[in-house]
């Protein structure tokens, strides 16, 4: 028997994730998982609302330029963060969607 | 961000970056109580008892669940922790497909009257709460005692500070809507402990001392402002009474002013079990046994006698007596400072 018996009344009448939508979160928290691609968000998160340059965050870090861009890589692939152009200038920003949730994570 | 900072947070995402484990904490953050044994998860989820426990391990390890002394007969139970609620809930409500969550759903149950913040899947972020907005009369009492119980280590504002961005953070969070209070007060208790280790700060960097007398309004509030005077930021000080008067006799703020110490702020506080437990040194004067001994801690009982109210000469006399002794257990406390004074 489990200790509850009746599904439990949340805001939105779930218990836990489905199975494909488990997944889904999972693989963004892989994308997430690593000390570099943190403070990158760390960054952004603390940027304004523009976003940073690739020059900002290669500065802010102590990795090359290379480093930098293949993880803003896995981030952009994975909708987490989102570019603009401005002129010659690309920004580099958590898309807004996710915007909320990440710099919860970052507390 | 430091990165050991990162690399901490790093290794949190990556335990929870599984779908077993997702699951399991959604679950808990779900459910009415926020709390569940290993086998309710495994009934409730249709996954195998293993793969609970693995999963509950693994979360554990990471600082995302803790398991709650039973204080009944049952299988112990395990609940999110601060961290689970504070970083990740947010995450936990996302679904993949376009468009946010519907914002439509019963708002958070908060307590405090209206409230137009947006409530939506995404709570406001921001390192401090919205400064205008004020906490129920609980939270404020919850802010005091946790001051209390930190005084140490943290200064009221702190205290209240944490307790205050700990209240709204958890009241954005669309799953909390039950025992807002007692949730705000258990994960400000863990996110201060943390903060302390954070710093590096030990939690008694300094001797703790504690005078007791009947009403503290006369000698312990003496003994506390001369040792307060005299030790300054090298020892954190205390006074409560057995059956504490309303105020302060008048002719001990006289005195202890002919002295150039001031009680400013002081008042009469009861005796209380914290206070005590809390104390390196205790020193009692006159109260009898109205103070609670617990093992550990250096008992001393100084027999000081209160003259008449109107003899302002022999509460003179007393307070210079008081002074010696506080000295005296100075020099005690502190053998460097001491040595330091010797020729």
């Amino acid at each position: 028997m489990p200790e509850f018996d009746a599904p439990a009344p949340t805001s939105h009448g779930h218990l836990a994730p489905d199975r494909s939508t488990a997944e889904n979160l999972a693989r963004m928290l892989r994308a997430l998982a690593d000390p570099t691609r943190i403070q990158l968000l760390a960054l952004m998160n603390g940027a304004g609302p523009e976003g940073t340059t690739v020059k900002e965050l290669t500065d802010a870090l102590t990795f090359r330029q290379p480093t930098i861009s293949h993880h803003l890589r896995i981030l952009l692939d994975e909708g987490i963060v989102c570019k603009s152009q401005t002129g010659r200038q690309t920004w580099y920003s958590i898309a807004a969607e996710h915007a909320g949730s990440i710099s919860d994570l970052l507390r | 961000m430091d990165p050991t900072e990162a690399l901490d947070r790093a290794r949190q995402v990556l335990v929870l970056a599984h779908p077993e484990r997702l699951s399991v904490l959604s679950l808990l953050t779900s459910l009415p109580d926020y709390s569940a044994s290993a086998a309710g998860i495994a009934e409730t989820l249709g996954i195998a008892p293993e793969a609970v426990d693995e999963a509950l391990d693994a979360l554990a390890q990471a600082g995302l669940v803790h398991w709650q002394r039973g204080d009944r007969a049952g299988d112990p139970r395990v609940s999110p922790t601060a961290d689970a609620w504070i970083r990740f809930s947010s995450l936990l409500d996302k679904r993949p497909g376009p468009g946010p969550l519907p914002t439509d759903a019963p708002g958070v149950q908060s307590g405090v009257g209206s409230d137009d913040r947006p409530l939506g899947p995404h709570p406001v972020p921001g390192p401090t709460p919205p400064p205008g907005q004020e906490v129920p009369p609980v939270i404020h009492r919850i802010a005091d005692q946790l001051a209390h119980r930190f005084s140490a280590t943290f200064s009221a504002e702190t205290v209240h500070r944490y307790v205050r961005e700990t209240y709204f953070l958890l009241r954005s969070r669309s799953r909390v809507q039950r025992y807002l209070a007692s949730l705000t007060s258990r994960f400000a208790t863990e996110r201060l402990h943390a903060l302390a280790l954070a710093r590096g700060i030990e939690m008694r960097p300094v001797p703790q001392v504690l005078f007791v007398c009947v009403a503290n309004s006369h000698r312990s509030q003496i003994a506390a402002s001369i040792l307060k005077f005299i030790g300054g930021d090298q020892v954190h000080v205390r006074s409560a009474g057995s059956a504490p008067a309303t105020d302060i006799a008048p002719e001990v703020v006289e005195v202890l002013d002919e002295i150039g110490c001031s009680l400013l702020g002081e008042f009469p506080k009861p005796l209380t079990d914290e206070i005590v437990q809390a104390s390196d040194v205790v020193i009692t004067m006159g109260c009898g046994d109205a103070c609670p001994v617990y093992p550990g801690r250096i008992y001393l009982d100084w027999a000081i006698e209160v003259p008449p109210t109107h003899d302002l000469q022999a509460q003179r006399v007393m307070r210079d007596e008081i002074q010696h002794r506080v000295e005296d257990l100075w020099r005690s406390l502190s053998p460097s400072r001491s040595e330091h004074h010797q020729p």
